[in-house]
């Protein structure tokens, strides 16, 4: 059974997230701050955290730089509305994704999933890469889509390149921003908002109602590659 | 200037007293409607309801529960004519009293806040007195603050037990073998209805805090104006309300780099607002068509159009007051949806963020409604420029 922590302040949240993920088979253990999850963490392995933002001792983002400094543990953020700000900070921090309060435990599960799919599946060393509908030739920088070839500029082919690596994932406009222009750009989301939308307009058949390269609003984008 | 709190102590009886005295006066006030009940049934329970949250907010989370309790017995004994089913009551009287519970705590901890964290109190009224210009503003400020605190409080507060709840039941709704076909179909239903539900509650509480946002801000001098991109406010609004829309086909007509000068989770909400208002008053299988477009160098108009019956002229102005709906045929099933509080929502945020809201005809003599808000135009903020040229490699 895949072990999974889950971290949160308010009793109620905790004992349904516990009733529910081990209803889908997971291993559940809890943590009802970041201190106390550090030491789970520690003596337990676990394979996936789940975590709240704000917790008395040691929050959410504290908890995520700590662990960063020493694993890889995919971690999960869970957060209220009206906190981009703090969400943004806890993706930098090293979360890997996070879900808004309240939510539904499907989305839950699938978000889970996808973490977890990733953390397992190491990045290939290969040229080519294959996700859902899109198909890329790193060398030969060919790009297709439901096998139909389209050409992209240098900076698009970055982008999508960028994307594909992290499907399923939130990617805040300062990550794209310094994966594809370098540190000093950091300051610029309208570059990569411009981009995003030349590319839309290449990959998505209705560019104002994206299926695959998503915007998530304030923080950045999410990209789904299909299937 | 600052709100003057007195302390609750020493007025607990009589607290109970006037929940009950209050629901009691509301429930004559409302009996003569008791026999058209199918059509005023929301009405009754939005007085009720209303009721019981003004108690708890005067005098607290006991006064308030009772006054729950008793607004349910009405609801329910005096007025069981209509087709309510005892889930619906349950439900309803569920509701009542966590409605009653949390605002009695949220408006305790608010005052203990003002009295217990906050020794500005005796400090306001010194400067109420002194009241010179420095004093003033500080005094403003620390309102500012009070208001900030009381919003965070309501966010955490009221999504905590959401978020328990819609957990759980969403959990629910997979599983349980054991029990016959048709046990679990009708708990099913049940369950689904909370999930719903749940999610209504969430987006009004999400609709009152950004009104709250934008009207506290409008009061502000100092108001900092973002300049913001359109298709992000768009993107918002949409991902937010797509569940709404699963029934309707959506067309999005956008300028590029359309930016305006607001608050762009503000006017996020309103355009929500606008969206839900349109799915819930037009037929499904219709369209709904979002627009911006410039309206001049300096402003920007922003366009929901659905296909449903419009909105006759002599309702166009009262349409954005709170609680005011249609009363058509179509209108009526709608109404059962909502509490005619977002189109007041959304142009509480137009206005505070200093632009206009109307509603009209469709151009060009189609059916239909046309909610247009006009806001200032903002500024390009860009500066570094991707390629622009399509220099694309085979």
């Amino acid at each position: 059974m895949t072990r999974v922590l889950v971290v949160d302040d308010e009793p109620q949240i905790i004992s349904v997230l516990q009733t529910s993920l081990a209803a889908s088979g997971y291993d559940v253990q809890t943590a009802d701050d970041g201190e106390s999850a550090l030491y789970a963490f520690k003596r337990w392995r676990p394979e996936l955290i789940i975590t709240d933002l704000s917790m008395s001792r040691m929050g959410g983002i504290a908890l995520c730089q700590t662990l960063r400094a020493s694993s890889d543990v995919p971690i999960i953020v869970l957060s209220v509305k009206n906190e981009e700000a703090t969400k943004v900070q806890a993706l930098e921090a090293g979360a890997d994704d996070y879900l808004t309060k309240p939510f539904g435990m499907d989305e839950l599960l699938a978000r889970v999933k996808a973490a977890l799919r990733r953390a397992w599946s190491h990045r290939p060393e290969t040229k080519l890469l294959e996700e859902g509908d899109f198909r890329v030739d790193l060398e030969a920088h060919r790009t297709e889509i439901r096998g139909k070839e389209i050409r992209l500029t240098p900076k698009e082919f970055d982008l999508l390149t960028v994307l594909l690596y992290n499907a399923g994932k939130v990617l805040t406009h300062a990550t794209l921003l310094t994966e594809i222009w370098g540190k000093t750009y950091v300051n610029q989301p309208d570059a990569i908002r411009v981009l995003v939308r030349q590319l839309r307009n290449k990959i998505e058949p209705n560019p104002h109602l994206p299926k695959y390269l998503k915007t998530e609003p304030w923080i950045g984008y999410r990209f789904e590659p299909g299937r | 200037m600052p709100p003057k709190m007195t302390l609750p102590s020493g007025r607990c009886l009589g607290g109970y007293l006037a929940g009950v005295a209050a629901v009691a006066a509301a429930t004559l006030f409302l009996s003569p409607l008791s026999f058209s009940l199918s059509g005023g049934g929301v009405t009754v329970a939005s007085v009720l309801l209303l009721t019981v949250v003004l108690t708890a907010t005067t005098w607290g989370v006991g006064p308030g529960v009772l006054s729950a309790l008793i607004a349910t017995l009405c609801l329910n004994i005096l007025y069981t004519g209509a087709q309510t089913t005892t889930g619906d009551q349950v439900i309803g009287s569920a509701a009542f009293l966590l409605t009653a519970f949390m605002v009695g705590r949220l408006s305790t901890r608010a005052r203990r806040n003002q009295w217990v964290k906050d020794p500005s109190v005796a400090i306001n009224q010194a400067s109420d007195r002194a009241s010179d210009q420095a004093s003033e503003l500080e005094a403003a400020k620390r309102n500012e603050q009070f208001k900030s605190i009381l919003l965070d409080t309501v966010t955490h507060d009221f999504r905590t037990p959401l978020t328990s709840i819609k957990a759980a039941a969403t959990t629910l709704l997979k599983r349980d073998p054991s029990l016959s076909p048709s046990q679990s179909r009708a708990s099913q239903k049940l369950i689904e209805t909370i999930v719903q539900q749940s999610d209504r509650l969430d987006q009004f509480i999400e609709g009152m805090i950004e009104l709250a946002k934008a009207e506290s801000a409008s009061g502000r001098s100092e108001q900092a104006t973002e300049s913001a991109p359109l298709e992000e406010i768009f993107a918002a609004a949409l991902s937010r309300a797509e569940d709404l829309l699963r029934h309707h086909r959506v067309t999005v007509t956008c300028d590029d780099d359309l930016y305006v000068a607001a608050n762009p989770r503000a006017i996020a909400q309103a355009l929500f607002s606008l969206l839900e208002n349109a799915a819930r008053y037009s037929p499904p299988g219709t369209g709904i068509h979002i627009t911006a477009s410039l309206h001049n160098s300096d402003s920007i108009d922003v366009a929901v159009e659905d296909e449903g019956p419009g909105v006759p002229p002599d309702l166009r102005e009262g349409i954005f007051e709170k609680f005011v709906r249609g009363s058509g045929p179509h209108e009526r099933a709608a109404n059962e949806q909502g509490l005619g509080i977002g189109l007041a929502i959304a142009r509480g945020i137009v206005t505070a963020n200093r632009g206009t809201i109307r509603v009209e005809d469709r151009p060009a003599r189609r059916r239909g409604a046309r909610f247009v808000f006009t806001l200032p135009a903002g500024a390009h903020v860009s500066t570094l420029q991707p390629e622009r040229a399509l220099r694309a490699r085979a």
